[in-house]
């Protein structure tokens, strides 16, 4: 082959490369715009907006952004007592309904996965209150709740046992919660670990029981190890879920009895648009982004170690 | 293969959609495109957007009333809302206002104009325009009425007062001996003559007294500020800046308390709907609440009756609140609007005698001097109540429902369930108190 | 394993001890005892909405149904705007799902198959944004549609529940699962990259967009906060924050608001009927990945 030949192509190749590129950079960052155009309007733009609100005493009710405050805001959110007690009702929710909700689906989804009729009855009854919106949640479990009419009470009733008070107990309302929240969202979890469990072939757990193991050993050794990645990931799912927790508290008992079902979310809400101080709320969401953020920074870092250990 | 794509999503949401509309087709004149152009534009200039919180008895009061305006008034086609009482309430109408698009005439309750009209969220009432709908100063309850202007301005029109009460079991009274010979309880004057009282119901093997205290923060609120102010106590001054809350005066009326649910006197783990249960089938024999319940007892058939609160504690005061019709901010004045205000305003007065069925005083005099409001028993027995009502302090962040009804009814409510001492639950006020009035105010 | 173990487990396994034969059937037993039990509180409200209102206050609570009526669902028409509700709920979720789908495509497609300074930047900015809880906004994005004059619209509505972080990278992961000579063979007959992505591109990724579809329409349909803020006026709210807001009817009212609870969640079962397995595979997908 003659020299002359190669260089050519190589040459013209770059050349039309060169303005297939520039081409493909143009209309590259041009197909991302729509997409951006929203993400800086109504994500970002919120968000630095937030920032801004938090060093002033911007109100709701009175145009512009009010006083300029600087760190006053935040310095006041430290002191609040109110809003480290709404903190930490969200942080023993999180803690009491993680466990709970992880541990339940994880059964649920054991005793399913193995079925060969009637998975699709399985899925319906535990998946299905997961699509429901909150505000229907809401009502009927407030129904239930209701005391001497509901269904929790007659339920109780009907086993000889008293009735708690629910919804109106300051040390029980928050389980109370805890209870709704675990029926409405179990069954994403239950999902989870049912594809996860159905991707382990059968071919290991048959070897295991050749071997002698039994259930439960079957169950710790092979099933748990294989969905370690599963698990984390359901496990941070439902912190970072939990810990943004609005709907059902805001609709059930607006932060009673007592404030003692207050989450932070709640306490954010109350403060930006019932007392209308939009300044000192937005500092409050920014510290609890920032709380998300790093348990969500944590999980990529925990999921990027894992992976490459993998 | 791009068409079959978006067929098939088209269908599967089609279908879906196609279900709602035909479920909701018929009736719903609805106004999609002003959904997109915004509420100012093709705007309905016959609906007169109405809310209220008014659920529950004398929510189906007002139901009739609106219903008696409709017929009168068939070319007003009047859009009524029920929403839920309290922070939510005043929460969304004033984001309504602020959002630009808020209701022609709502309801509000007297306690909480002050987080309302410093802000300009409401317009006034134009004398001149109330008299000519034939509505005059002197026609109102006096204090309801003087208590709902702000700089010489009429902010508000009260359309009753309702105060703190006590509802009593005349069947269990009487065998205890103390009615007179009108069928009223004798009169209780003293904290002692309250105590005898309640122990000689308590030897009769019934409950005493029911208050509400779980999750219900209000009644408890209501309770303690009825007894203090009888005592002379103030809680807020300078439009709730400064704190004038009296220590000592507080813990005479919270050990009061304490002693009523400590002996016994009062039941001390009910909530809202309980407390109601208790008194209607006869349990207890006297019920301290707001008058509203007074349908609920009548469908019981229960024996009762009803009075103002006992004066105990020195002069007489009741805790009570108002709800008053005001004029949200318009973003747009409209002339013919405000006719149709002032004209279901007039109108919903005019039917006071059905409004005091549920319980609540007229502010319209002329029903509420009237024979016929004389003869609604109980209803008005505790009539002259009005003018000697005490509404809760004036603050921005106080009221029906508010922030400071929530913190101080809740640590009162300690004290009624025996979680908390008195001077704990003071401390607990008083705190909560600062935090309120030390935030920068919003309006 | 010795001859020896291997017969005693085969032997074990043909006459298998009485526990091992009845375990799986306590197993199914207690599975249908809790699918029964996570079904009760939809069973009960239906069982309330289709009683006679004063058969609802029974204390204690009991299932009987002593009169059969369907009076609650129609009256809950008329006693409230449910029906405005479900118009605009669908409007609404309509419109976010197909802008959703559409710029989250583009911008999946243009990220996996396209190569451009600063992609996988942007990559990560795009992915950053999951992190952000769309509640801190509330507030911000309260006011800047106060600014223009925007609440209350369906614009406020729609618009803030477009950009949607993990539906572009559901679809950048799906692209980069395709092959590449797909396109390629086009792009070499100088087809445009838009022509690429509507006509190869797009039509390939049917289970990817029929995913996102169900999930957004579904979330869209949930969503209770910001359509809280931002619908003051009854006729613009949506179908969660009317059920949440406004009290319908007079005097006991339980079988009319569990009606209504009804005929707010009934779209979404019927979208769940209909995309169960879109649904389920979507979920265990995104969690998988």
């Amino acid at each position: 082959m003659s020299t002359s030949a190669v260089p050519a192509p190589a040459v013209r190749d770059a050349r039309s490369r060169t303005r297939h590129s520039r081409a493909r950079g143009f209309t590259g960052f041009g197909f991302v715009t729509p997409f951006l155009v929203f993400y800086v309007l109504f994500l970002l733009l919120p968000l630095v907006l937030a920032v801004v609100f938090s060093l002033f005493n911007t109100s709701l009710a009175l145009p512009g952004l009010g006083r300029w405050e600087g760190l006053h805001n935040y310095g006041e959110l430290f002191r609040d007592s109110y809003f480290w007690s709404s903190m930490w009702h969200t942080v023993l929710f999180t803690l009491v309904s993680t466990p709970v909700l992880v541990v339940v689906s994880f059964l649920l989804a054991l005793g399913v996965y193995r079925r060969r009729h009637g998975q699709w009855f399985f899925r319906l009854a535990f998946f299905l209150p997961y699509i429901l919106p909150s505000a229907v949640v809401a009502l009927v479990w407030l129904w239930i709740f209701e005391p001497g009419y509901g269904l929790a009470d007659g339920a109780l009733h009907l086993v000889g046992l008293g009735a708690p008070s629910w919804l109106g107990s300051t040390s029980i309302a928050l389980y109370s919660i805890v209870l709704v929240t675990v029926w409405w969202t179990v069954g994403f979890n239950f999902i989870l670990f049912l594809a996860g469990l159905q991707e382990i072939p059968q071919e290991v757990y048959e070897a295991a029981e050749m071997d002698g193991a039994s259930r439960s050993t079957q169950v710790r050794r092979i099933t748990l190890p294989m969905l370690g990645r599963t698990v984390t990931l359901v496990t941070v799912l439902q912190i970072i879920a939990s810990l943004k927790i609005f709907d059902q508290v805001y609709l059930m008992t607006q932060g009673g009895p007592n404030f003692s079902t207050r989450v932070a979310l709640e306490y954010i809400y109350d403060t930006g648009f019932t007392s209308g101080r939009v300044g000192y709320a937005s500092a409050a969401s920014l510290v609890l982004f920032v709380v998300i953020a790093i348990i969500g920074f944590a999980w990529l870092a925990l999921v990027r170690r894992q992976e490459r250990g993998v | 293969m791009t068409e079959q794509l978006t067929r098939r999503r088209f269908l599967t949401v089609a279908a879906g959609g196609a279900t709602m509309l035909a479920a909701s087709g018929c009736g719903a004149t609805y106004d999609v495109a002003g959904g997109f152009l915004g509420p100012a534009s093709g705007a309905n200039n016959h609906t007169l957007i109405y809310w209220n919180l008014l659920s529950g008895g004398d929510g189906a009061h007002m139901q009739s009333m609106e219903a008696a305006f409709r017929k009168a008034n068939p070319k007003v086609a009047l859009d009524a809302t029920v929403l839920e009482w309290g922070n939510p309430y005043y929460t969304k109408l004033a984001m309504a206002i602020r959002a630009g698009s808020p209701p022609d005439v709502a309801i509000m309750h007297l306690s909480r104009l002050p987080g309302f009209v410093p802000a300009g969220l409401l317009d006034p009432y134009d004398p001149h325009l109330l008299a000519a709908h034939g509505m005059h100063p002197s026609d109102f309850t006096p204090l309801a009425f003087r208590k709902a202007q702000f700089g010489g301005r009429q902010m508000a029109i009260p359309l009753d007062t309702h105060p703190f009460v006590q509802y009593f079991n005349t069947k269990l009274c009487r065998k205890a001996g103390l009615l007179d010979s009108s069928g009223m309880l004798r009169p209780i004057t003293s904290p002692d003559a309250l105590l005898t009282v309640l122990r000689k119901l308590k030897a009769q093997k019934v409950t005493p007294a029911v208050c509400d205290q779980i999750n219900d923060p209000a009644t408890p609120w209501r309770l303690f500020y009825t007894l203090y102010s009888q005592a002379g106590g103030k809680v807020l001054a300078d439009s709730g800046k400064r704190i004038v809350l009296d220590r000592s005066l507080s813990l005479k009326v919270l050990g009061f308390i304490e002693q009523l649910a400590k002996e016994g006197l009062m039941n001390s783990n009910n909530d809202a709907g309980g407390g109601v249960s208790l008194f209607s089938d006869g349990t207890a024999a006297l019920y301290w609440e707001g008058e509203w319940n007074v349908d609920v007892f009548q469908a019981a058939k229960l024996p009762f009756s009803m009075q103002p609160f006992p004066t105990i504690m020195g002069r007489k005061a009741s805790q009570a609140d108002s709800h008053t019709f005001v004029m949200p901010k318009q973003p747009h004045a409209d002339p013919e609007r405000t006719e149709m205000i002032y004209s279901l305003i007039r109108s919903l007065l005019g039917q006071s005698l059905t409004w005091a069925g549920g319980g609540h005083i007229p502010a319209w005099l002329p029903v509420r001097h009237s024979a016929a409001y004389r003869k609604l028993k109980p209803e008005s027995n505790y009539e002259s109540v009005a003018d000697s009502a005490v509404y809760d302090p004036s603050a921005w962040y106080s009221g029906s429902g508010s922030n400071l009804e929530n913190y101080a009814g809740g640590a009162i409510a300690g004290v009624m369930t025996g979680a908390a001492s008195p001077a704990a639950a003071y401390d607990e006020m008083h705190s909560a108190l600062v935090s309120l009035s030390t935030q920068p105010d919003p309006v | 394993m010795s001859a020896a173990a291997v017969r005693s487990s085969t032997a074990g396994r043909r006459s298998r001890p009485l526990s091992q034969r009845v375990f799986p059937h306590v197993i199914t037993g207690v599975m249908i005892a809790l699918a029964l039990l996570w079904l009760a509180p939809v069973l009960w409200a239906i069982d309330t909405a289709v009683k006679a209102e004063p058969d609802t206050i029974k204390i204690p609570a009991t299932w009987a149904i002593p009169h059969l009526t369907f009076s609650a669902f129609s009256t809950d028409f008329s006693a409230s705007d449910i029906g405005r509700w479900y118009i605009n709920s669908a409007i609404v979720s309509l419109l976010v799902t197909v802008f959703t789908v559409i710029t989250a495509s583009m911008a999946g497609y243009a990220l996996s198959r396209q190569r451009f300074r600063g992609q996988n930047l942007l990559y990560g900015a795009i992915l950053a944004g999951i992190m952000i809880p769309p509640q801190a906004l509330m507030v911000p994005l309260f006011r800047e549609f106060q600014a223009i004059h925007g609440l209350n619209t369906y614009w406020a509505l729609v618009l803030p529940q477009v950009p949607s972080p993990v539906a572009v990278f559901i679809f950048k992961k799906f692209f980069d699962g395709q092959p590449p000579e797909l396109d390629q063979a086009a792009r070499m007959d100088g087809a445009s990259w838009w022509t690429c992505y509507r006509r190869i591109a797009l039509p390939l990724s049917r289970s990817a967009v029929a995913a996102v579809s169900i999930f957004t329409f579904v979330w869209t349909w949930n969503n209770f906060l910001w359509p809280f803020l931002s619908s003051t006026n009854t006729p613009m709210m949506t179908i969660p924050v009317g059920l949440g807001t406004v009290i319908p009817g007079e005097g006991i009212t339980n079988a009319l608001v569990m009606a209504s609870a009804i005929l707010g969640a009934l779209p979404l079962v019927v979208v769940f009927l209909f995309g169960q397995r879109q649904i389920v595979e979507g979920v265990a997908g995104t969690g998988l990945k």
